[in-house]
């Protein structure tokens, strides 16, 4: 378990990049602040002992990324039951523009996979490890999700050129 | 950018183009107004865990209480079987009561589900 000193230069550290991440994958101001301090909690309830700061960080996004998983898919089954509702409506927390409205067109997972490839910077091993997925899905996955980014930015770029 | 986020399925310009727009993106983002001090999560951590281990700490007793009302029921059910021919009454005399009892069960129910 950690100490309180040892998670404050955590939190201080890696709250803001957490919540940009999480945000960023969610779209929503809302859910983000909830994900972000329930992964704080969860962490502190966890047994981390040994584990160094970079460590604490990976293993911080870690429950974010799952946490952001149960969520949709406890919205997937919300929404299947009760499809007469109307849709939730996803507010933006600031004016979206054109770049933010490309990269929310990509799928949640899509955008967890950039952002932590080109954002983060993590290896294919630390991507496996933060989304729990195997490495090799981590490859295919990513490549799909260039390959639509790849398109999405193009598509946006014709209307320009016309 | 680390060596093995470069793929093979995007030729090289489309890579920094995705490199390029994702540098927007995170330049783009944007920061909570307001994120809560790290004391308020850590007592927060520490409330969740205090009530994790009282929960997981009267788990037993709660999983138990079913058990108490089988064992009471059961030991009623003995009793009202054994009872006549240990005091000596005519075990018929009980059966009529404990029908009786059962039949006044059943109407009851009858009227409570039909209200």
């Amino acid at each position: 378990v950690l100490s309180q000193n040892a998670f404050e230069e955590l939190y201080r550290t890696a709250a803001r990049p957490l919540w940009t991440y999480v945000y960023r994958v969610t779209s929503n101001v809302a859910d983000t602040d909830d994900l972000v301090q329930d992964a704080f909690c969860r962490l502190l309830q966890a047994d981390v002992g040994g584990l160094t700061a970079e460590e604490l960080r990976r293993y911080l996004f870690r429950i974010a990324g799952n946490l952001m998983t149960d969520r949709w898919r406890r919205f997937g089954r919300e929404r299947a039951r009760s499809r007469d509702e109307p849709e939730r409506v996803i507010e933006p927390a600031a004016p979206h523009d054109d770049v933010t409205k490309t990269f929310d067109r990509l799928k949640p997972r899509e955008r967890a996979l950039l952002w932590l490839a080109y954002v983060e910077h993590e290896t294919h091993a630390e991507i496996a490890e933060t989304l729990s997925l195997k490495r090799d899905s981590v490859k295919v996955l990513l490549a799909r999700a260039r390959a639509r980014l790849r398109d999405l930015l193009s598509e946006a770029e014709q209307p320009q050129r016309k | 950018m680390m060596v093995d986020q470069f793929p093979q399925d995007v030729t090289s310009a489309e890579q920094e183009a995705i490199a390029a727009f994702m540098e927007r993106v995170a330049r783009a983002a944007v920061t909570p107004n307001v994120l809560p001090p790290a004391q308020v999560l850590w007592w927060k951590a520490q409330l969740l865990r205090r009530w994790e281990a009282e929960r997981r700490a009267t788990l037993p007793l709660d999983a138990a209480e079913p058990l108490q009302v089988l064992s009471v029921l059961t030991t009623a059910a003995l009793l009202i079987w054994v009872l006549p021919t240990t005091v000596g009454v005519e075990a018929t005399s009980f059966e009529r009561a404990f029908e009786w009892a059962v039949v006044m069960l059943q109407r009851l129910s009858v009227d409570l589900l039909t209200r």
